[in-house]
């Protein structure tokens, strides 16, 4: 039997610990322990990014370490950015342009283009194509996708 | 408001967005337990024993259970060979794991049944399975030849079947052609790859004897059947519910090994079982696609018209599965020669067994390798005569006033207008300009070139006795309150069919949109229909709604004549009111009309049957599967058609090339919602990227998968993939009461043949051909070294 260890941490916006199997992801521990579904597994391999969540304020694909890493930490998902169904001016964005299909990569791709929001950087299209290209999507071709962030960035003149 | 031909957004959304839409992986019963498969190291090899006696040590394993288990669950076929017996089709049992033999490395031996997933999985690993290895045959041709390894052992030898395809004369046409041709071409082994790999949970219910299936499938219904059939349920006790679907793409299309062995373990211990695969399970195990090779010759005159060609096909099956793969190349088949008029040809497709995961539906299934073949045809004789590849096109199309044209035997093209669509796209890509920018860099040392590709992609895939037909259900309920309840057999793996057909049921109905709800994926809800595959949703579903729609429209615009005291045909319909059409004023909202049915059946409604609630089938007329006096038939029913330009240029130190513009110019019929119809088309161009330049499915010799994860396996990033420049002409379907014709499978089609098409124009000077895909760096900077060297 192997010994369980505690996990503390801020889990969007408030408090959540709970006693675990030191082998566990945190992607499992999002889901599984915390019972938070919307963070998506797609590969565990790393590649996908359908598993991405903000820890400390920076993505992080969450396949990639374990919960016990985590600890101490403050972890967003994606049911973090908005309240219920209602929808944040990010996802709003992508649901006029029809930057989503399955949905099955989108928590991931949202995190990731509410990262990039956040740097307050100006970027061009190519730029955006970089930072999202860890989050793999197979339905959209990322071009509705790329649009909708670039409007993001448009509106907040940082667009190159 | 009219909602068909607008950008309407999409209706499931927002829980997509926020993350609280549910996917089968999700769902967790209470008591669930999970499962996890051991799965063959090998190839092919004999299995003489299985020791479980260490994974049963693992506390918390409930069941640990072996092939012979399962010896009384042969799956139920849902696509049956017997019609191709005639071409020599054989038949194999599929069991839900493993027995006598494996026959492609991932087949699952063991299914383990545990109180987690990480017990579940530990004690996988301590399964001991005592394997007897045989020779693997991996690649088709070599499995024809003589003392071959035997894929499967009551079979005369690994060929599946040989199906033919013939038309005119064509010894005549090549005797009289002034030229012939002859080279091949090979698409390689790859796959889709949903993000969303599959999931299954199982929960049945011991004293009811009924069983609920939660699964990421394409098919509900058919599903349905399926478990019924093999576990012996009686139907009516079965429910399959479709949550969320991670994108399908062909795949997800029912059923698989694992699917029936999750129902059947949850039946056999009475609790909820869970299976998730992983990404190399899907790799490995999940259904590949393509792996086709085609050996050509062509016959063509100086004025560039093609007389006639021959064609054989070797198409690697891989081991078999229930799901209909083997369909893909007749698929490739009975639609060459696509777009063109070539009176004489003769096609021979063998369909061979090999020891590889078996093949399973991917979007295009087939109609890319008949795309690709066509195209380097049209390129290779517009090169040997030196005439513009444009030009040949245009020269060989079907005409416009040819339609309906049949092509083939089993085929018969419904509509189209390929010039004016080619022409559109010639105007949009810039052409012309294209050749002077190509022709400049060429002089400063710089290889850009310009790809032309016309995809025939047929839909409505029409098989006969099989659950893959053009056949759909949509039920309507209208509440007393006017609010409309739509329940579809489609169903939506997430491009937003459930929105487009709200948009049918609004304008049809004359409701606002916003009054409109619809259900999908759940069998205790909704009409018998056939899913999600072959572009169908609108053909059959998008039909089905319009009928069921105008109905119950009818039904009310009789009481609300009643009500506004005129006759039905002096009324109009929209926005959710009738109004008198000489006095708009007087006006009578559905709401209260559909109130009147319900309250008021001895006055208001007399004349009308109670209740405002009905099913509709739709049948796409255009089909026809007994053979008509010359013995000729009709498998598909609808052909979308689509231009792609591109512009390309490679990098002859790297051979690495980037995409510089792509243009698509589709003709699906009728567009219902252009954003859903252009979003297709993206992911279709970008899979078919994908398939033209990164992904395959390698195996070693000895029949081992090399590529197991997205690192080996790449598939597109927003690096890979180029904007696109997407534009439509309309020439609705004859057959459907929209005029669409169905666009989930366009763009994949014509993707790599058109980037063949690039690569090879940017590198004309060197001769180079391009007649094999993926066009990896490596590929295309070894054809530059070979040209050069000659
Ligand atoms: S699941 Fe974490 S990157 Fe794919
Ligand atoms: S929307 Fe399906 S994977 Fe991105």
């Amino acid at each position: 039997m192997v010994n369980k260890v505690k996990v503390n941490l801020k889990l969007n916006g408030e408090r959540f610990s709970a006693e675990i199997d030191p082998r566990m992801l945190l992607c499992d521990f999002i889901r599984d322990v915390a019972g938070l579904t919307g963070t998506h597994i797609g590969c565990m391999t790393g590649n996908c990014g359908a598993c991405t969540v903000l820890m400390n304020g920076r993505t992080v694909k969450s396949c990639t370490i374990l919960a016990a890493q985590a600890n101490g930490s403050d972890i967003t998902t994606i049911e973090g950015l908005s309240k219920g169904l209602e929808l944040n001016p990010i996802q709003r964005a992508f649901h006029k342009r029809y930057a989503v299909q399955c949905g099955y990569c989108t928590p991931g791709m949202i995190i990731t283009a509410h990262y990039l929001l956040s740097l307050g950087k100006t970027l061009s299209r190519q730029e955006i194509r970089e930072h999202i290209s860890g989050n793999l999507c197979r339905c959209t071709g990322y071009q509705n996708i790329i649009d909708a962030i670039e409007e993001l960035l448009r509106d907040k003149g940082l667009l190159r | 408001m009219r909602y068909v031909g607008n950008r309407i957004t999409k209706f499931s959304d927002p829980p997509l967005l926020t993350g609280r839409a549910r996917y089968a992986g999700d769902i967790t019963p209470p008591g669930t337990l999970y499962a996890c498969f051991v799965r063959s190291k090998y190839a092919h090899a004999r299995i003489r024993g299985i020791d479980t006696s260490r994974a049963s040590r693992v506390p918390g394993v409930r069941a640990l259970i072996i092939g012979d288990e399962f010896l009384d669950y042969p799956i139920f076929q849902p696509i049956s060979t017997k019609p191709y017996k005639p071409y020599g089709a054989k038949e194999a049992t599929v069991y839900p794991l493993v027995v006598g033999k494996v026959r492609f490395v991932g087949e699952p031996i063991v299914m383990v049944v545990a109180e987690s997933r990480i017990a579940a999985a530990e004690a996988a690993s301590l399964v001991d399975v005592d394997y007897d290895v045989l020779p693997a045959v991996v690649d088709p041709e070599e499995a024809l030849k003589p003392g071959a390894p035997k894929v499967y052992d009551h079979w005369d030898g690994n060929l599946f079947m040989k199906f033919p395809s013939e038309w005119g004369d064509v010894d005549a046409a090549f005797g009289k052609a002034e030229y012939t041709l002859s080279d091949s071409v090979r698409i390689q082994r790859f796959t889709g790859q949903a993000l969303e790999p599959r999931a299954y949970v199982a929960d049945y219910n011991t004293i009811e004897n009924h069983l609920t299936f939660y699964s990421s499938t394409q098919q509900p219904h058919p599903l349905r059947t399926i478990l019924a059939e093999t576990l012996k349920i009686p139907e009516n006790q079965v429910r399959v519910v479709q949550p969320y679907v991670g994108g399908g793409f062909g795949l997800k299309i029912p059923p698989f090994q694992e699917e029936i062995a999750v129902a059947v373990a949850s039946v056999k211990l009475g609790r909820p079982v869970k299976w998730v695969a992983e990404r190399w399970e899907e790799l490995m195990a999940g259904g590949h696609a393509r792996d086709q090779r085609h050996y050509f010759e062509v016959a063509f005159n100086s004025d560039g018209k093609i007389l006639g060609m021959k064609v054989r096909i070797i198409a690697d099956m891989g081991a078999l599965f229930p799901t209909p793969g083997w369909g893909m190349p007749l698929v490739t088949t009975i639609h060459l020669p696509t777009v063109y008029k070539v009176e004489n040809y003769r096609i021979e497709l063998l369909e061979i067994v090999t020891n590889k995961n078996p093949l399973n539906a991917y979007r295009g299934y087939g109609k890319e390798c008949a795309c690709f073949l066509m195209e380097r045809i049209m390129d290779m004789v517009a090169r040997r005569l030196g005439k513009d590849r444009i030009d040949i096109r245009m020269k060989n199309f079907i005409p416009p006033n040819d339609f309906p044209a049949r092509i083939s035997r089993y085929t018969v093209l419904d509509s189209g207008n390929y010039p004016t669509v080619l022409k559109r796209a010639v105007e949009v890509f810039e052409y012309e300009k294209w050749l002077k920018l190509k022709e400049e860099a060429r002089k400063k040392g710089r290889y850009i070139g310009i790809g032309v590709a016309y995809e025939l992609t047929p839909e409505g895939a029409c098989i006969p006795g099989s659950f893959f037909l053009q056949y759909d259900a949509v039920t309507i309920k209208v509440a007393p309150t006017g609010k409309v309840l739509v329940y579809t057999g489609i169903t939506s793996p997430g491009n937003g069919q459930e929105t487009a057909i709200a948009q049918i049921v609004a304008d049809n109905l004359g409701v606002s949109i916003d009054d409109v709800v619809v259900y999908q994926g759940d069998t205790d809800l909704c009409p018998y229909g056939l899913g999600n595959f072959s572009g169908r949703s609108m053909i059959s579903g998008g039909s089905a709604a319009l009928l069921a729609s105008i109905e119950l429209r009818e039904k009310l615009r009789k009481v609300a004549a009643r009500i506004l005291e005129s006759r039905p045909e002096d009324l109009e319909v929209s926005d959710g009111k009738f109004y008198v059409k000489e006095v708009p004023e007087r006006q009578v909202t559905i709401r209260d009309a559909a109130f009147a049915i319900y309250k008021n059946p001895y006055d208001l409604a007399i004349d009308v049957e109670p209740g405002l609630e009905i099913t509709k089938y739709f049948k796409m007329p255009n089909a026809l599967h007994i053979p008509d006096e010359s013995g000729y038939t009709r498998t598909y029913t609808s052909f979308p058609n689509a231009a792609h330009l591109c512009a390309v240029e490679v990098d002859i130190e790297t051979g690495k090339f980037d995409i510089l513009k792509y243009v698509v110019v589709d003709d699906c019929g009728k567009v219902i919602n252009p954003m859903i119809v252009e979003g297709q088309l993206h992911g279709g161009v970008a899979q078919g990227i994908g398939g033209a330049i990164m992904e395959e499915l390698v195996y070693s010799s000895a029949g081992q998968l090399l590529t197991t994860t997205f690192m080996d396996y790449p598939i597109p990033t927003a690096k890979e993939v180029p904007d696109m420049i997407i534009e439509h002409v309309e020439t609705p379907s004859p057959y459907t009461p929209t005029g669409a014709k169905g666009v989930g499978e366009s763009g994949i089609v014509g993707a790599p043949a058109c980037l063949a098409s690039a690569v090879e124009d940017a590198l004309s000077d060197f001769g180079v051909k391009v007649m094999e895909t993926p066009l990896r760096p490596s590929r295309v900077w070894r054809l530059i070294q070979e040209a050069r060297k000659k």
